[in-house]
């Protein structure tokens, strides 16, 4: 069973996002935005699979190919637009030990690109810990 | 307990046989069990003896039902299905009856057999019934049982004598029921068995004894039992001697309580002179009866026994595992590094015309670049859903239905970059076929609406800020009508960008992208530029707020009146003359009666000062003129008294604001005030039904002991109409007035068009330059046209800006008027009540008047009172409260008005 768990656009959870979209140009650049973490089953929960209950949930950017393109450490994520100042990047951040289904949490982004080659990158992830999918 | 055996042999029930058991063995299990040894209990039970090794268990002389009670079976043992016994007898007895029986703690069970013994052992084996062999044996498990016992009813009574010797003759029986005696004699009588003799009604009468019984002789019915005396008449011939009657109710044979005795002589009783004997006090009603009296004789406990289901004998707490397959949630991020576009002068775009470019579109997740036709166009716009349309040649014949709602991504790329710009990000609203040619033209909006609907205000207070009041517009349906609110008090429009964010936009300033374009990259001709409309420029705001809210008042007022004593004595001159007569003085009984019930008011208080119990020498000591007032009568006069009353009221208060906010700048440059206006009102509701009928709620209660005088005012301001909900609502329609002015003058535009810039947006703020006018602003609308037939690719541009001057403005903080103060102050007659002092039966008494006379009126005590030579004023005490003035009881409207001067920012706009 999958899990329904996933990042939306909007807070509404209405317009699922399949991918993260940022663009600056060859010049490097600053984006910001937020994507919403939620989903739309009901009377479900999420839990971490290491220790449900116990272990908290993190979010954070994974880098599959750390030899090229962007880097994780270029992303700064926080649980709201004012947080992101003080985040460290690269860092994980919590979202709870266990998350009910009718909540929708709000993960705010800061990517710090610096002048690269234009291309399309596509080795950063936004991903969660390995997580399990309960009823509530 | 938990598993037991007995043994039962009768020798022929003969008392002379003694019964000796050697051996004792049960089969559980398959096996046989020997128990042989086993201790002797239940000692009440057992006439065995404990078990002698060698011998056995034996009897005790003299029973005729040798009985031996064994301990034996340990609790867990599985029962046993069969009981073995090897038994012998000290002398030969046929047709003995031996019984074996098992105890559990569930029940018993057993068996028994006829057969010949002898003084050879023999052994006896019984079965044990099956369905017993079944039951558990479990100590654990128990088995509750609830015993109901029941009272029987008594349903008649019991009458005897005691005659110690010979018998006596009741001739007549009498009852008591009700406070009515009934002559009962001769009533059937109830057969009770195991109660000793019935006596029967017989042509003497009753006769009790026969010389030697005492206890229970005799017994009749009386019905109904509930008696409360009982009368028996009665003689004895013969010698007197002491005869006991006694009486009891009865249920049944074994049931009886309430014994009630009477003991008298008989001495001297004959046919002709009967005894009457009285039992009184009798009382068989219910169970009380019984509760207090020893239950008589022997009783069968009439007992009803529920057995009910055993208890759970387990407590179960299911486990419910879920098994879920771990997962990892994850979003790509697509990081597009576009090629920088330089800015003018400093390198050139490459893009159209010329085949230089290529349009991209994505269409759910499949790039249908390769299938457009036509045109492709992409429309933005501040505050707007951003629209686009494209038109393909499908390769195989499209499913129009599975088009809208699609996903759609356009992009626009230099045919020299790899990376394509994306200038679009929706889905598809509208798809429409050309039924000649094939070709679908889909028409996609960004959502904008539903995407603001689902913002959370928590965002939308972050990102937009600005000031809010519900009392402005109402209750916002959704996030969207909120959004719409807020906006209108920041200077800042929204749009979702390319890429599918929701953006806020500052008009200026910070967050904007500052770009600057030569009239020289315009496509020619496409430069036009309006000045800002004066006609649609607003110089002032009048904000108009009604603050309204209920007052809740108390007022406190005192009733005081003193003479002193010689106000009410004659005056007698040192002559002994008569110079003044005395006056009829206050009385209690006035005070009380004018003070107890004044309209509209509540006496909280009163204290009366009465005058002395004593004697004065009004003249002098050789011509004494002695006035004095009585100890018994002192009470009924007052010289004073002071009484305190309480009201309270309710007072609407509108705390009525005119705030304008005026740029001046503005006003000066058009020469005119032009003035718009807003507003909203904000009232307390206050529900004083209750509070105003009863003044022992709170606030400001009113008790029989509240003594005060003056004024007691709380405003009722509750949460959601408190002051600072006030202050709120007007910083929210200040704020709102600023935005509106500075929105009124950003009615300038200037338009333009460039090959097409795919990174052009509304988050632009565009300096554009031509040899005759700069001019600066931030885009308010921009279109991308990508005309594939032609080769053309156009960005239309329109950007916004306001009066010139290029400055930013600090939005200074509201600093509020202070809340108006209620000028008014109730004079101090406000808090007293009227209590005038008036003299008739004088030569200059003025003609009574009764309205205007408030106040105690009393007489000079003429002997002439009757005469018509003077004015007599009626002997009495009226008070009369304060009357609450207009100030105190109408709504009050407090004007409040001021005036603040703003700047608004300006745009750059030169002539050169």
């Amino acid at each position: 069973m999958s899990v329904s768990w996933q990042f939306f656009a909007d807070a509404g959870k209405t317009v699922p996002l399949a991918t993260l979209s940022v663009a600056v140009s060859t010049f490097g650049g600053v984006q910001e935005g937020v994507v919403y973490f939620g989903s739309n089953a009901a009377g479900r929960q999420l839990q971490a699979a290491s220790d449900p209950g116990s272990d908290p949930i993190e979010i954070w950017a994974h880098d599959t190919d750390p030899e090229a393109g962007l880097t994780a450490g270029a992303v700064k994520l926080a649980l709201s637009a004012g947080g992101l100042d003080g985040a460290s990047a690269g860092d994980p951040i919590t979202v709870g030990t266990t998350i009910s289904s009718t909540t929708v949490i709000a993960v705010h982004y800061r990517i710090t690109v610096a002048a690269m080659a234009e291309a399309v990158y596509s080795d950063v992830q936004l991903r969660t810990s390995s997580v399990i999918e309960l009823d509530a | 307990m938990a598993g037991s055996i007995s043994f039962s042999v009768l020798p022929a029930w003969r008392d002379d046989v003694i019964v000796t058991i050697t051996k004792v063995e049960a089969r559980i299990g398959g096996a046989w069990v020997d128990y042989t040894g086993a201790s002797v209990t239940e000692g009440g039970e057992s006439n065995f003896a404990s078990y002698a090794p060698g011998v056995g268990y034996v009897s005790a002389p003299g029973e005729w039902w040798c009985n031996v009670h064994l301990d034996a079976l340990p609790p867990a043992t599985p029962l046993p299905t069969q009981i073995r016994i090897t038994v012998r007898v000290s002398e030969a007895v046929s047709s003995a009856e031996v019984y074996a029986n098992i105890y559990g703690e569930e029940g018993a069970a057993g068996g028994g057999t006829e057969l010949d013994l002898d003084t050879s052992p023999a052994v006896v084996t019984f079965d044990v019934e099956r369905d017993f062999v079944g039951a558990p044996w479990q100590p654990s498990v128990e088995l509750p049982i609830e015993v109901t016992v029941t009272r029987p009813v008594m349903d008649f009574v019991q009458i005897h004598a005691i005659v110690p010797a010979g018998s006596i003759i009741v001739t007549k029986i009498e009852t008591e029921q009700a406070g009515e005696w009934t002559d009962r004699t001769g009533e059937p009588v109830v057969p009770a068995p195991w109660l000793g003799g019935l006596v029967e009604y017989g042509p003497d009468g009753y006769v009790f004894g026969d010389g030697t019984i005492s206890g229970v002789p005799g017994i009749t019915t009386l019905s109904p039992s509930h008696i409360t005396g009982l009368r028996v008449t009665w003689y004895r011939p013969g010698p007197g001697v002491t005869i006991g009657f006694g009486v009891v109710a009865r249920s049944g044979a074994h049931y009886s309580v309430g014994l009630v005795e009477e003991f008298v002589s008989s001495a001297g009783s004959s046919a002709a002179a009967p005894i009457v004997t009285m039992i009184t006090g009798l009382d068989f009603t219910g169970l009380a009866v019984s509760d207090d009296e020893p239950i008589d004789g022997y009783i069968a406990l009439p007992v009803s026994v529920s057995v009910s289901a055993p208890l759970a004998s387990r407590v179960e707490l299911p486990i419910r595992l879920q098994v879920a397959a771990p997962a990892l949630i994850e979003l790509p991020v697509q990081l597009q590094v576009a090629a920088h576009i330089a800015p003018p002068g400093a390198a050139p775009w490459p893009a159209a015309p010329g085949g230089a470019w290529r349009a991209v579109v994505v269409l759910g997740s499949a790039d249908i670049s390769a299938q457009l036709s036509g045109r492709v166009s992409v429309s933005h716009g501040d505050n707007q859903a951003a629209i686009a349309e494209f038109s393909m040649l499908p390769t195989a014949a499209p499913d129009l239905d599975l088009l809208v709602g699609r996903p759609v991504r356009i992009a626009f790329a230099a045919q020299a970059n790899p990376v394509a710009h994306t200038i679009y990000t929706g889905v598809v609203d509208v798809a429409a076929i050309d039924i000649n040619t094939g070709i679908v033209t889909c028409r996609c909006h960004d959502q904008l609406q539903e995407r603001a609907s689902n913002l959370s205000r928590a965002w939308i207070d972050a990102e937009v800020g600005g000031s809010w009041h519900v009392a402005i517009d109402g209750e916002p349906e959704n996030s969207r009508d909120y959004l719409e609110q807020c906006i209108q008090s920041v200077p800042a429009s929204y749009a979702i960008d390319p890429l599918g964010t929701f953006r806020v936009l500052p008009w200026r300033g910070a967050g904007l992208r500052h770009e600057m374009i030569a009239a020289a990259d315009c496509v020619d001709g496409s430069l036009s530029l309006d000045m800002p409309r004066r006609g649609e420029m607003v110089t002032r705001v009048e904000v108009r707020s009604e603050y309204r809210y209920e007052r809740l008042r108390a007022r406190g007022a005192l009733a005081q009146y003193q003479q002193p004593i010689a106000f009410y004595q004659p005056l007698i001159s040192p002559s002994g003359a008569m110079v003044r007569s005395g006056k009829q003085m206050l009385m209690t009984a006035m005070v009380q009666g004018a003070t107890d019930s004044i309209g509209g008011w509540i006496l909280t208080g009163r204290e009366i000062d009465h005058p002395p119990a004593r004697n004065w020498n009004l003249g002098t000591g050789l011509d004494p003129y002695n006035w004095f007032i009585t100890a018994a009568a002192a009470p009924s006069f007052a010289l004073g008294f002071r009484a305190w009353f309480a009201t309270r009221w309710t007072q609407t208060v509108t705390e009525d604001y005119t705030l304008t906010v005026v740029c001046t700048a503005l006003e000066d440059r058009l020469g005119i005030p032009v003035s718009e206006q807003i507003g909203a009102s904000l009232q307390a509701e206050f529900d004083g039904a209750n509070w105003s009928s009863d003044a022992s709620i709170t606030p400001l209660a009113i008790t029989d002991r509240t003594r005060f005088v003056g004024d007691r005012i709380t405003a009722h301001q509750p949460a959601g109409a408190a002051p600072a909900d006030r202050d709120a609502l007007l910083r929210a329609l200040l704020d709102r007035a600023r935005t509106r002015i500075h929105a009124s003058t950003r009615t300038g535009r200037a338009a333009f068009e460039l090959p097409l810039r795919p990174d052009m947006w509304l988050d632009w703020h565009v300096t554009l330059e031509s040899s005759r006018v700069r001019v600066a602003g931030k885009v308010a609308k921009v279109s991308h046209e990508m005309d594939i037939g032609s080769g053309a690719a156009i960005t239309s541009a329109e950007l916004v800006f306001g009066l010139p001057g290029n400055a930013d403005a600090e939005r200074v903080p509201w600093v509020l008027p202070a809340t108006p103060h209620d000028s008014y102050s109730p004079p101090a007659s406000a808090f007293s009540c009227e209590i005038g002092t008036f003299v008739g039966g004088g030569v200059s008494s003025a003609p009574w008047d009764d309205s205007a006379m408030i106040g105690f009126s009393t007489n000079y005590q003429q002997s002439g009172e009757e005469s018509d030579a003077y004015e007599f004023y009626p002997h009495q005490l009226r008070v009369q409260a304060p009357a609450l003035a207009a100030e105190d009881r109408d709504p009050r409207d407090l004007p409040v008005a001021a005036q603040y001067e703003i700047d608004i920012p300006t745009d750059l706009l030169e002539m050169m």
